[in-house]
């Protein structure tokens, strides 16, 4: 798989998408501080009875609904006055719009009106960019295919045209029922524009990897063997045109001739063979990607789009001391001075350093926040950015599920390893030392608002290290891929990021500074983080987790020696999807060369491989077995007696809920102990249920 | 012109009675599971004492509140107001508790599908998912069991006999 010199992605929609849907709704407009919502809705859409499926879903909630159920096909200006006043005189707090095509987009506008304040005038917030404040939460209920409006980033109506991306942040609730059948002729219209967006994004590859994802998926929905043309059909139609609708607003498409190339092509449609869809689903990309050569340059323009200038620098010795600050700095000489820096971020987020850098934060008068570093500077910065932006005196009053309501200062992160994926995690973990325990923060407001992804923040990465973060990548890809929270984004989130490794992982072992392999590998890592951060991760993550705690084992050491154990562990229920990485991950050749019934085995004994070649290639650092993990010292780290230890804690660790197949002490037990010597686990050992 | 009008936030009674009767009828049954149980009652003996947790659906109920008190797993009724809560597993709304309660969608393909929010640390709410994995074993019927966990156990059919029938009269009886 290729990669672009540089490239952006931003679509910070939020799909919940299946069945009961829209049951959702009142929940996550009550995480957004939100209680009484205006839903928009034409005469004709009442008519069908959809407004009342609306009502009945929210029966129980809690939460009342407005409704103005009389807007017009296509709305013009004065309508969007009349409903403004309405919006205000019944003090509504957020947007719920039912419906398709011009619909939504006037709905954007009104949304725009009402949230500049009653007396603002909207001809100022017009044109490109000039919406400074975070708009009121605005839904969108689609009510047939035609539902690519909610992609856009622009909207226009009478003599105004705004463009902001503040105009994509939608929640989406794609709820079977609702998707109706249109006038058949625009539906058809409708689904042939989609197939030609998502085939253009596709033809312009290696253009814009993350839109190619979108596309990807989108085309893979839009292609399913329609014979089942029920409910369920027009659905998954639905969210191939939502799909395809995020790739084109995002991605620069190639032209109409390309586009002609790719419907023909064998590359580029041959990966869209499966089309995996769960009954229901949620994702979220959510912040902006900057990913190229030259990426960092583009911090003052990310700074400047999120209304800040004079941001704190958070990082720790490591990364200062491999002199990446540095490299930061220069690159932003000329736009921005870096003067704030907090290097002393300790190797395990901790609330003294959180309390202490919040404090410097204010002193300094900063207004947003750079994270350069790995997970633990991501999490510290997080946390520093709860006490700043709410004004706490106690962080753990916001710790646990959706304690956050609303947006936190602009969080910029800057990943030093290719692996973790914490820039693109809702999550914090932050750690009190002196109490002995942590605290994990949720909240989709947790998602840093850009990630930027520079080669040169990994140069310098040493071998074994580059090996070990790469596989906790390739591993979050496999996992999300094979586990039970698999969706068709994730899907081709984890497909990307799996061919980006296994093509460039090698290279860039032989050959460290390798510019582009490393920016491939920080964009693979960049994937599979989206990918696992909605699809989660499994048994490996789990027994790693484990592992990690009770030996002192670095994350990716262990990602490394037990991803194949995942894999063949659920062989017998994950099987076909292991056997879908196998193109991927070895290419067409590979994959045309092994019998579809033998890929699943083929990718297992390939990650072995992988390993092999990266013990070979890091002069044997790099650990196969678990019994070959050594410390500084060389002595070994997990002695056998210490398998009950980590058995122990296996069982403590959620990771286990997303896993294919039921695991006990004695599951866990026996994958140890065949990871610990090297062995391929005994399949007919393997308690199926 | 009549072009808004309001909808009040209506009820579903009857699914939340059903809800409400489920909840009521497991919380009792990992009472009796307690001490019915040996695998049960190692799990809740790791737990510490005064350890209390609670399922419901959001964001006004029916819940279940179970607690550990004087070395004892007791059903502790289903208003949590004024308790202290170590653990929470809250469903997100009164249709995806009967998806669940109807076994239509198991624990953990809720769990994946982001309908379910677990409040508290992860350790006990592992236990509390494995503990309620035994309980549907033992409540429902396999062929609906198989349904609702991963893997259907390989249990002797003495335990699932002996087990199956102290619960339920148990749960009925409130013993
Ligand atoms: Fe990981």
């Amino acid at each position: 798989m290729e990669i672009p010199r540089h490239f952006e992605f931003f679509c910070p929609i939020r799909i919940f998408s299946g069945s009961r849907a829209l049951e959702h709704l009142p929940g996550e407009l009550r995480a957004l501080n939100a209680s009484r919502p205006l839903v928009l809705a034409t005469q004709g859409t009442a008519d069908r009875g959809l407004t009342r499926i609306l009502v009945k879903a929210f029966a129980d909630s809690g939460m009342p609904l407005g409704l103005h159920e009389a807007a017009p096909e296509s709305p013009d200006a004065a309508w969007t006055a009349r409903v403004k006043h309405l919006f205000v005189e019944h003090r509504h707090d957020a947007l719920l719009v039912m419906g398709d095509g011009p619909l939504v987009t006037a709905a954007k506008i009104l949304n725009i009106a009402v949230s500049i304040g009653p007396e603002d005038d909207l001809a100022a917030a017009s044109g490109d960019n000039r919406l400074t404040r975070p708009l009121l939460p605005f839904v969108v209920i689609p009510t047939g295919v035609d539902c690519e409006a909610v992609a856009s980033p622009t909207a226009a109506l009478g003599p105004w045209t705004f463009r902001s991306p503040a105009l994509m942040a939608a929640l989406v609730a794609l709820d079977p029922r609702t998707i109706r059948p249109g006038d058949a002729g625009r539906d058809a219209a409708v689904l042939s524009v989609a197939r030609a967006h998502a085939a253009r994004v596709i033809a312009a590859a290696p253009r814009n990897p993350v839109g190619e994802a979108y596309a990807r998926a989108g085309l893979a929905l839009l292609d399913r063997n329609g014979s089942k043309a029920g409910k369920g059909e027009r659905w998954a139609l639905a969210n191939g045109v939502l799909l395809a609708g995020c790739a084109h607003a995002q991605a620069e498409p190639a032209g109409p001739d390309a586009a002609e190339a790719a419907f023909t092509g064998e590359p580029a449609t041959a990966e869209a063979a499966s089309a995996y869809l769960p009954d229901y689903y949620e994702f979220l990309n959510g912040g902006r990607i900057v990913a190229g050569h030259d990426a960092l340059k583009r911090i003052p323009t990310i700074l400047a789009d999120l209304g800040a200038k004079n941001p704190l620098i958070v990082t720790d010795r490591g990364v200062a001391g491999a002199g990446l600050v540095e490299v930061a700095r220069n690159a932003l000489r000329d736009a921005l001075a870096l003067e704030t820096i907090a290097d002393d971020v300790p190797v395990d987020s901790d609330i003294k350093a959180v309390r202490r850098i919040a404090e410097l934060y204010r002193q300094r008068h900063c207004d947003s926040f750079i994270a350069v570093g790995g997970g633990s500077v991501m999490d510290t910065a997080k946390g520093v950015n709860i006490v700043v932006s709410e004004n706490a005196r106690d962080l753990m009053a916001f710790s646990g599920v959706g304690a956050l309501k609303r947006r936190l200062r602009p969080l910029i992160a800057v990943p030093t390893t290719s692996g973790t994926g914490s820039e693109v995690t809702q999550a914090a973990v932050i750690k009190d030392h002196e109490k002995h325990y942590k605290t994990a923060f949720m909240s989709p407001f947790l998602l840093p608002d850009a990630a930027v992804l520079d080669p040169r923040m990994t140069l310098t990465l040493p071998p074994a290290v580059t090996a070990q973060t790469a596989m906790d990548a390739l591993t979050h890809a496999m996992e999300a891929y094979t586990c039970l929270a698999k969706n068709p984004l994730s899907d081709a989130f984890a497909r990307a990021a799996v061919a980006l490794i296994g093509r460039h992982l090698l290279p860039v072992m032989k050959n460290p500074a390798d510019g582009t392999g490393r920016l491939a590998l920080a964009i693979a890592s960049n994937l599979a983080g989206v990918a696992f951060s909605n699809s989660m991760v499994g048994m490996v993550h789990c027994l790693g987790h484990a592992t990690g705690s009770a030996c002192g084992v670095p994350h990716g050491i262990c990602m490394a020696i037990l991803l194949p154990y995942g894999l063949e562990y659920n062989l017998h229920k994950t099987g076909r999807w292991t056997a879908e990485l196998l193109l991927p991950l070895a290419g067409r050749a590979v994959c045309d060369a092994t019998p579809p019934e033998a890929r699943a085995a083929k990718v297992i004994a390939l990650v072995r491989q992988l390993n092999q070649d990266l013990h070979d290639a890091s002069q044997g650092q790099h650990p196969r077995t678990l019994k070959e993990v050594v410390d500084r010292g060389l002595n070994r780290m997990i002695p056998r007696e210490r398998l009950p230890e980590i058995v122990a804690a296996a069982r403590c660790d959620g990771a286990i809920f997303y896993n294919p197949e039921e695991m006990d002490a004695d599951d866990f037990r026996m994958v140890l102990e065949a990871a610990w010597e090297g062995v391929a686990l005994d399949l007919s050992r393997i308690r199926k249920g | 012109m009549n072009d808004y009008r309001e909808a009040p936030a209506g009820r579903k009674s009857l699914k939340r009675a059903y809800v409400a009767v489920m909840l009521w009828f497991v919380g009792r049954a990992l009472q009796v599971a307690a001490r019915a149980d040996a695998e049960v009652r190692r799990e809740f003996e790791a737990l510490p004492e005064g350890f209390t947790f609670a399922m419901g659906v959001l964001p006004a109920g029916p819940w279940m509140i179970v607690g550990k008190r004087a070395g004892r797993i007791r059903y502790l009724g289903w208003r949590p107001e004024g308790i202290a809560l170590d653990l929470t597993l809250k469903i997100k709304h009164l249709e995806a508790a009967i998806l669940m309660f109807t076994f239509r969608e198991s624990t953990a393909v809720a769990t994946a599908r982001n309908r379910m929010i677990v409040d508290g640390e992860v350790p006990p709410a592992c236990a509390i998912v494995r503990i309620l994995d035994i309980v549907e074993v033992y409540l429902l019927p396999k062929f609906i069991a198989r349904l609702a966990v991963k893997r259907y156990p390989r249990w002797s059919w003495t335990r699932k006999l002996v087990g199956r029938t102290r619960i339920y009269l148990g749960a009925v009886l409130g013993r």
